[in-house]
């Protein structure tokens, strides 16, 4: 979830139906990790009917550079959108910007008669915190939205960047404003992705004896959210002790820890140990482990 | 197998609702009340992982399993795809518009409640008349999100196969897949033709079939294994543990899916 669109949504409600613009702060984002590589400085602004070719502008980036290569490039926008009122403006709108053809950011909005009052509902996803959608009654917002770019959308010197608004029939958005201070940024650090490591002291046990399982979640880029780990084994006679799931944390870079595994029945196991985020990817380890039968008493 | 599940969102100011669901993928090779498919497995890009088929009749918390599986991911749409810029595709070309009645759900870090497009609804005056249908993850009507991956860019995942309405019948994921590969060629959505689009409207660049494995080849053992494909007219069409007429069908897949890269129209 874009938590800077989350912020747009809940701080949206008390400007019910207010013309006035909602805007988010940047107050949760702490410390700028990225180094600034073009800073918009002036508005540009598409709207219904004449918006929906977009409009463009130049920057520059670095000669020779790729998407991943050295690092990565992101957008981070500061967009204003006015929505219309009329219930006949039902379609869903796409707010977009694209680099080199290939879109960065893409927020829909759809009109949502659901609840007591007709508001906005709005859908987008990104690298940062994954997909996320939200429901608001405004007649217009500001909004935050930070993503990586597309590998297709990057290459060394004049790059486009168009500020794009499609309209699915008769859409909800009347403007789209790609706001001062929007910019495109570099990142030594990548998109999060997981990775998982685990160990076992014994690989061959009796039945009936427990081992413990040694693992190790890395993130090799940004922080991954919402990431959860969880225990498996390839058959019934292997069972892993507690939850065989758990949460490791919202924000995550690195976690290690034990799982214990009581093995019950003889035979050949893979015990898997995997890691899961909202963003991040999935990665998986395994360990084998041998179950000889327990000696008679 | 682990999944991280993005709940469907319900709340009056909701926003994207995540929750973390003690998962398992069941072992494999028991078979329920369903039929259990073969190969059943994640497929990841770089920023997420999904499974290689749909599955049925299952909600959040639960799992996703080989043995609730409905049918394989057949068709990637990428580069500039959101939810609702496919859906619109599909809405260009007509017929394909109206919902099916089926809920499914898809799989690994991202549920969604897809209930498809199709392209014809069951008609008792004309039975034995089969339909194509789609099934798009995300769909631009659940309002869960649109899935981005750097390499991918925004990409829907559709699953394809044909159903008999009337009956309940289905299979034919090859043959729908293919019948989507030419609709999405066509000149209502493709980026090269002259006076169907107006510009910045999503139009369809490419059409790759086989472009991408997704190991979900399937063909029943009574045709000589999975993944043998163009002898479907000698399957006696019944799930082995479900061995009713009212689910006979072909299932046939390669395990391959095709790419359909979205684009905006550039034309006038």
């Amino acid at each position: 979830m874009n938590r800077f669109l989350v912020g747009l949504a809940l701080s949206a409600s008390p400007f019910l139906a207010s013309a006035a613009p909602t805007v988010v702060t940047a107050g949760d984002r702490g410390g700028d990790p990225f180094h600034t590589v073009y800073t918009r400085t002036a508005r540009l602004t598409v709207q219904v009917p004449v918006g929906t070719a977009g409009h463009s502008i130049q920057f520059s980036l670095p000669q020779g550079i790729t998407q991943g290569g050295n690092g990565w490039y992101v957008v981070d926008l500061a967009l204003q959108v006015s929505f219309s009122s009329s219930a006949a403006n039902a379609a869903p709108s796409e707010v977009a910007v694209l680099t080199d053809n290939h879109l960065a950011a893409a927020i829909d909005f759809f009109r949502d008669d659901s609840y007591r009052r007709s508001g906005v509902r709005w859908s987008t996803g990104e690298l940062f915190t994954g997909p996320a959608s939200g429901f608001m009654i405004a007649t217009s917002a500001t909004l935050h939205f930070r993503n990586f770019l597309q590998v297709l959308g990057v290459h060394g010197g004049k790059n486009t960047l168009r500020l794009q608004l499609t309209q699915f029939g008769k859409g909800i958005v009347r403007t789209a404003t790609l706001l001062p201070g929007s910019r495109i940024a570099y990142s030594p650090l990548g998109p999060p992705a997981l990775r998982v490591s685990a160990a076992t002291a014994a690989s061959r046990v009796r039945a009936g004896t427990a081992i413990s399982v040694h693992y190790h979640v890395t993130d090799l880029g940004l922080p991954a959210t919402e990431v959860g780990l969880v225990a498996g084994s390839s058959g019934p006679g292997a069972v892993v002790e507690g939850p065989p799931s758990r949460y490791l944390g919202g924000w995550l870079l690195d976690n290690q820890g034990v799982l214990r595994f009581q093995m019950l029945i003889p035979g050949r196991y893979q015990l898997t140990v995997g890691a899961r985020g909202q963003t991040g990817g999935a990665a998986n380890a395994t360990v084998s482990v041998e179950v000889i039968p327990a000696p008679l008493r | 197998m682990i999944s991280l599940i993005k709940a469907r969102p319900t709340a009056l100011l909701g926003s994207a609702c995540v929750a973390l669901a003690a998962l398992f993928s069941a072992t494999p090779g028991v078979a329920l009340a369903h039929y259990t498919v073969p190969n059943y497995q994640q497929k990841c890009n770089h920023a997420y992982c999904f499974y290689n088929y749909d599955n049925e009749g299952i909600t959040y918390p639960q799992a996703g399993t080989a043995t609730n599986a409905d049918n394989p991911i057949t068709t990637v749409f990428e580069q500039n795809a959101t939810a609702v810029m496919v859906h619109s595709l599909f809405g260009e070309l007509g017929g394909w518009g109206s919902p099916g009645s089926q809920d499914a759900e898809v799989f690994g870090s991202f549920y969604d409640y897809s209930k498809g497009l199709k392209t014809q609804p069951c008609s008792p005056s004309n039975p034995n008349l089969w339909d194509t249908h789609a099934r798009l993850y995300p769909d631009s009507t659940d309002g869960g999100g649109d899935l981005y991956d750097p390499y991918w860019g925004y990409f829907v995942l559709a699953d394809t196969h044909q159903d008999e309405e009337c009956t309940g019948q289905f299979g034919y994921q090859e043959q729908a897949e293919g019948y989507l590969r030419q609709q999405m060629g066509q000149n209502k959505v493709s980026c090269f033709a002259v006076g169907y689009l107006t510009k910045g409207q999503p139009c369809v660049n490419g059409v790759q079939n086989d472009a991408t494995n997704f190991y979900n080849s399937l063909q029943w053992p009574n045709d000589g294994g999975y993944g043998n494909l163009g002898s479907c007219g000698t399957n006696n069409g019944y799930f082995p543990t479900n061995d009713s007429p009212a689910y006979s069908h072909c299932l046939e897949n390669d395990g391959a899916a095709t790419v359909i890269n979205v684009q905006y129209y550039s034309g006038t």
